[in-house]
């Protein structure tokens, strides 16, 4: 298990609902490979720095989970496919971390 | 006219993320990365700014990440007429 942290930034046409539903997918995939998602920020609607499909805005959401290694390209595939993701980014952090767990 | 030279000593540099270990280097913070780029988007060089190699490294990782989740901008041109269509 590692920690990773994922900054999505979603679609500004979606709305609270189904920005809800693409949150609650991921931590549903999260869950499914064996992980778990530890926090989730939201930094609400910001201005991009340039044009991303041609919003100049967009939701930005911070999820940060522990996930074992080979489960994070399953998630990638997933975020890829998912509509309405405009961009993502996984980073992983430092420290070792298995919380809660025997 | 005959006072002494005085010879011009710039103001000595220092690397900001070593003189404040509490300053977040990281690509989440887009105001502090924006500080080590030119208006033109270019990281500005260590020797400018006198940031140390590795807080440089960092930096310019971190600012890579954040142009890629357009925190930050590549360029400052090309996007104005883009930007000027688009509503949403």
């Amino acid at each position: 298990m590692t920690r990773y942290e994922q900054l999505l930034l979603l679609s500004p046409e979606l709305g609270t609902e189904e920005l809800q539903e693409i949150l609650d997918r991921l931590g549903a995939i999260v869950a499914r490979e064996g992980g778990q998602v530890l926090a989730q920020d939201d930094w609400g609607m910001k201005e991009t720095a340039y044009p991303v499909r041609k919003f100049t805005r967009g939701h930005y959401v911070r999820l940060e989970f522990a996930l074992p290694e080979q489960a994070v390209a399953e998630l990638e595939r997933n975020v890829r496919i998912t509509e309405g993701i405009l961009k993502f980014i996984t980073v992983r952090l430092a420290g070792a971390a298995t919380p809660q767990e025997a | 006219m005959s006072q002494p030279k005085k010879k011009f000593t710039p103001k000595k540099k220092f690397c900001r993320f070593c003189d404040n270990p509490e300053l977040p280097l990281n690509y989440k913070n887009p105001e502090i990365l924006a500080d080590f780029i030119t208006e033109r988007g270019k990281i500005i060089a260590s020797r400018v700014t006198g940031t140390c190699a590795k807080h440089q490294r960092a930096l310019t990782r971190e600012i890579k990440r954040a142009r890629q989740m357009a925190l930050l901008y590549y360029t400052a041109t090309h996007s104005t007429d883009v930007l000027k269509k688009s509503k949403i």
